[in-house]
Parts: C-alpha cells; structure tokens; sequence
C-alpha cells in the first residue's frame, strides 16, 4: 500500500486507547484509512436509543481533505439524505486539517441532537420538520426503532 | 463544531420519482404507493437493462442510468429490496462478464436492507447444505446467490453480519468448497466467506468450522492456485489469499516465506498498492474481489530506452493495464485507476478502450479479451509511443501521455471487482514479443532487496505499523516530520514545511497565512 501517514497511525492509536463517549470507531483490519463506525442517538433526541452505523474513509491526501463519511443504516433527519450522505459544513468548505476523526465524529453526533431544517439534504424530511415538527419527531423516532435498534 | 452547509452540493433525492409506466405492463404507481405492486416481470427486465447499462457506463460522473433509479426506488422498500434480490438471482447470466460486478453495483448502491429482510431472503431460497449438495442444482441460481450473500456481507458488517450468517447460511456457503463442484459456485461462495469475515466474530466462526473438517477444505483448493482451468486457479488463487490472511492455520508456514524469489527481479510492488487489492505470494499475480477500483504499480521504473511487458488475462471483466507514474494518484473509492489522470495510460479490452486522462478511445480492430488472452503493453521512449497489443495484434500507438511525462514510467494496472490477472515482467519468455524494436525486460534489469521481495500480508505489515511510535516534536499534521514553521501573522506552530507548503490559511484559527518564518528551536 501506499504508505501509511503517521498521523494515520497516530489517531487510529488515540481513537483505540481514549474512545469517544457513545462513538466506536474500529479500522478494518486489512484498510487502515477505512473505519467501521458506530454513533450511539443522543439522549434527548429522536435517536435516543438507536444505534446508527456508519463508514469513514480517509483519502489518500487526508489530512489536507476531509474524511469521506457515510449513513448506513437509515436514520430520519433533514440533513441526511436516503444515501446516507451527511451536510455538515466541516466535511466540505469548512474542513481544516487541525479537524480529526474524533472531531468529525463528534459533530455528527450533535448534529443528531440538532437537526438543522433550514439547510436540507433531505428535502421532504426538511419540509416536514418545518411544517409539523412534532410528525417529522414520530418519523424519526419510528426509523430509529425500526432500523436502528435490532441488533 | 460543524453546522449544515450544502444545499447546492448534492442532487435532491426526491426529484428521483421514477415513472414506472413500462409499455406492456400496467403500473402507473407513484413512488408513494409502491411496494409489494411491482410486477416481477418489471423487475426482472429493469434487472437485465441495467446488466447491459453497467457494461457500457464508462463515467462515474454521469448520471445514474434510468433502470438503476428505478430499481433503487423498488428497492427502497422492504418487499421490493427482496424482490430485486429474488430477480437477480433468477435472471443474471452466467457468461455475462459483468453479472457479480452488476450485482455489486445494484446492492451498494440501494439503501442497506434490515437483518430481517436478508433472512428472509435465504429462508425464500431454502439456504442449506442439503440445497448445497443437491444433485439438480443450478449452476447460475446458485452462483448469483453466492455473489449477493457476499455483497450483503460486505455492507453489513458488524453485529448484523453475525446476524445474517446463520447456521444454514454457513453449511450452505461451506459444502460448495469442494473439489467436486462447479469452480464458479466455488469462487463465489469462498469470496463469501471472505466477506462474511470482515466481521471477527464470524471470521472465528469460519475458522474453526473450515478446521473441523478432517482435511482443511482451503488446503485443498488452493492447489489450485496454478491450475490451467481460469475458473480453479482463480479458486486457487482466492484460497491460498484466504489462508495467509484471513482463516490462518497454526504451524502453516506463510505462502511469501516459501516463494522461490531468486530469479525474479520486478515484481508489483506490495507497498505501492490500493488498501483491497490482491496479491500472490511472488508478487505477480493480482485480484480485486472489493467492490472498489483497485491499482498497483511495478517495482521497476522506465527513465528511458525501449521495454515490454505482458499480462494473462484470468478474467474477461474490467481491467485497465499499462503505464503510470508516481504522480498517477490511486482513488480507488472514487473509481479512479490508471488511465485516469493525466500521467497514465492503460488499455481495458473488456469494453474495449484506451485510457488515458479519464477519457476512453474506442477501439474496434480488436475483439473484447477473453481469460487466457496475452495483452502486451510496450513502451518506447526513444520514439514516445506506447503500444498495446492482445495476442500479438498490435494497436495504433498512444503518444499523448509523452506531453506531460518523459521518464518514470512503471507498469501498472487497476481491477474492477471480481477480476484478476498475472504479470510477465520478462522472468518467463514472451508470448508475443515485439518483433520491430529492440527492447529489454524489467526481470532482466531489476535489482530487488531480500525485503522488498517479500509480499507480505497486508495484516501482519499493519500490525508492524500500528506499534510504532511517534516523536514529541513531530508536525500536529502529519506526524512524519519535525514541526519547524510558524505561520505568521497569527503565530500558530508546530507544521513542518511539507505540510506548510500546502496551506492556505491556518488549520487552527483560519486567518490567512502571509508568510512563514522557521520556527527556533
């Protein structure tokens, strides 16, 4: 392979001795840019409970762009779309190579907690989160016990 | 920390409403009242469209073919996600070279399905060994399941692959590993397997069922790795990967320990490799079996002079084999390989094409390649041409890449899923060597290490690096070198010049970088 970054090395060691609260990130075992990801719905939230898997991968000029990160199983959220892609301005234009796996993964999660409907992914689930808050609320909560907590 | 951006970047899913309106069928549902209404004559025709769509897709930009979206939109729901599933199955060719590649491509691309839908699925199928070992069986039904069992396992890992991989599932998978089947079942239902064990769970579960048996079934099947037959070497080529990396045997001895290296002298360059590709014990043969697009460079680099070299083709799938240089990148999740970029070019006798900047030339004087073909790649920089040639009919020759690049060359060669072939770099004689120039062998001008001969398992040589450490003093970015820039005017530090040099503003507070002063030590 294409040599391995020590900063690689570097946050896969940090992410495996000091975990995030509620995030498991685990490389696979034959693609250290690839991580198997798991975000645990935050309390207070319409994913409380749920448990929602994700991939990151790190491209090849990772730290100077932004992991590559990925819904999935399906989750309910204006900023998520069917794909499982996530609109979060730090994976884009806003990336900085200070920002790591822990940090994406952490937003993430709070962008779980706030869902943000006037800047959609998810068209229809923007609109209804809009319109009828409390329905778009059910939806979700009824997708995070329907897709997310079989395990 | 990050807040929502991009309502410009992405396609909004909802313009995707497929009409369904098919000219002999009757359905005019919308996508809000689709689900168990498809008619499974619909599927089975989508199926079949996208099968010759995905053969004749060259851009990974443009849009998703018709036929895709609409399966999508099936298969979005739970009883359409298994109907699609059931018509693949049925109707995918077995000659079709692009029949597992299409298959992959529809499942990684239609949202994940639950747990219980894919049970459902091997219950629908009646998955078991007995199903396994009937006599009747059929070779295609069976292949197809085998391909979707392992894409499935693939994208559910973790706990739902446990889930999935139930007893009759794993006696299903393991009774095809025999010398006495159909290889393409055999292929298929290994390649499976292996999938199922990304997860270690299953993996541990694999391991010792594939021990119990009185003669370890891979032993087996990896004598295969040489065999003449394409489909059993391929058997052969998968087991013997499997067993250096995934289902270890204790006290077996590692293939790369036991490779005779001394007289090859290039080999692909095990270091020099996208994360899924494949590769033998002496380096010369490769495979991808991820659904990625997967490179690999040689270890001999071409700074002038006239040289040669030819690949077998195992498989008649997508490849694209030639040339590239150091500056060709390896975007393997973008499906990106050699050819791609500026400063490479690579030959794809599948669909027929030369590659070179991302852009295909078709090619009509030659037939599509076949397993057992010889494809010859020749580069001559005296007279900047490269020229390709399948079994000795030679192509026109290729000039362009001779505008940006006059030395550095290396062979190299990108795989779709599924696919495989094996390398001369000169250390056997020639098929069809080229017979108006002179030119020389990398085998016969190499010089190699003892440590750069040796392949070693991708596991082993991870696990090296993950123990390594990492110095005090090094650069917040990359951890390679000692920081020594301060960015001014914020007065940030602890980059090196590397990392520096490739900034715009500064990675902790974003103010724009005027200039850089080293930094005291």
């Amino acid at each position: 392979m294409a040599a391995l970054p020590r900063r690689i090395i570097k946050e896969t060691q940090r992410l495996m001795q000091e975990p995030v609260p509620g995030i498991s990130a685990v490389p696979s075992e034959n693609n250290a840019r690839y991580f198997h990801v798991i975000v645990t719905g935050p309390e207070d939230s319409p994913f409380e409970g749920g448990l929602f898997k994700l991939e990151l991968f790190l491209p090849e000029d990772y730290p100077m762009s932004a992991p590559k990160v990925r819904f999935i199983t399906k989750i309910y959220h204006p900023n998520i779309d069917r794909l499982g892609r996530i609109c979060l301005d730090i994976l884009k234009d806003k990336w900085s190579p200070a920002l790591q796996i822990r940090t994406v993964l952490l937003s993430i999660q709070a962008l779980l907690s706030a869902p943000n409907p006037d800047d959609p992914l998810a068209n229809d689930v923007a609109e209804l989160w809009k319109v009828n808050e409390s329905e778009a609320i059910r939806n979700a909560k009824e997708w995070t016990r329907r897709y997310a907590m079989d395990n | 920390m990050g807040a929502c951006c991009c309502s410009e970047e992405v396609p909004e899913e909802a313009a995707y409403v497929p009409d369904l309106q098919v000219r002999n069928g009757s359905i005019t549902e919308t996508q809000t009242r689709l689900s168990k209404l498809v008619d499974p004559r619909i599927v089975d025709q989508l199926v079949l469209e996208m099968l010759t769509v995905a053969a004749s897709r060259v851009d990974t930009d443009e849009e998703s073919p018709v036929s895709l979206v609409k399966l999508h939109v099936i298969a979005d729901k739970e009883e359409g996600w298994i109907q699609m599933v059931t018509s693949m199955v049925n109707v995918i060719p077995l000659e079709d070279p692009f029949g597992p590649t299409a298959i992959s491509i529809l499942l990684d691309d239609c949202p994940l399905p639950s747990k219980e839908s894919v049970i459902k699925v091997t219950h629908l199928f009646e998955l078991s060994s007995e199903r396994a070992t009937s006599e009747d069986l059929n070779v295609r039904t069976e292949r197809n399941i085998c391909v979707i069992l392992g894409c499935i396992a693939e994208k559910l890992v973790g706990p739902n692959s446990v889930a999935i991989l139930t007893e009759d599932t794993l006696q299903y998978l393991l009774a095809f590993l025999t010398n006495e089947q159909e290889p393409c079942i055999v292929l298929f239902a290994l390649i499976a397997l292996e999938k199922f064990a990304h997860t270690t769970e299953n993996k541990l579960t694999i391991k010792n069922r594939l021990e119990r048996n009185e003669e370890h079934p891979l032993l087996k099947l990896e004598k295969h790795n040489h065999s003449e037959n394409f489909v059993w070497r391929q058997v052969g080529f998968c087991a013997n990967w499997a067993l250096d990396n995934l289902f270890t045997i204790e006290g077996r001895t590692l293939s790369y320990m036991l490779e005779d290296m001394s007289q090859i002298n290039a080999l692909l360059n095990c270091h020099d490799v996208s994360e899924y590709l494949q590769m033998s014990a002496n380096g010369l043969e490769a495979r991808c079996d991820s659904y990625s697009f997967e490179s690999v460079r040689c270890t001999f680099q071409v700074d002038n002079g006239c040289w040669y070299y030819e690949a077998t083709i195992v498989t008649s799938g997508v490849m694209q084999i030639g040339w590239a240089t150091k500056n060709s990148h390896f975007l393997n999740d973008e499906g990106y390989g050699i050819g791609d970029d500026l400063y490479s070019l690579s030959y794809d006798g599948c669909r027929r094409l030369v590659w070179y900047n991302a852009k295909p030339v078709p090619i009509s004087q030659l037939p599509a390649w076949k397993p057992g073909d010889i494809l010859g790649c020749l580069i001559d920089l005296n007279r900047k041409e490269v020229v390709f040639s399948l079994n000795g009919l030679k192509l026109y020759p290729c000039k362009e890449i001779f505008e940006t690049t006059r030395y550095g060359f290396f062979a190299a060669a990108s795989f779709m899923a599924y696919q495989q072939c094996i390398f001369n770099f000169g250390l056997e004689k020639f098929k069809y060597p080229p017979t108006d120039r002179k030119f020389s062998s990398f085998n016969d001008h190499g010089q190699l290490t003892e440590d750069q001969k040796k392949v070693i398992p991708r596991r082993i040589y991870l696990e090296q690096l993950r123990c390594s450490s990492v110095r005090e003093d090094s650069c917040q970015l990359c951890y390679d070198e000692i920081a020594s820039c301060v960015l001014e005017p914020c007065g940030h530090r602890g980059f090196c010049s590397v990392c520096t040099s490739q900034l715009k503003d500064c990675p902790l507070c974003r103010a724009d970088i005027i200039s850089i002063k080293r930094q005291d030590t």
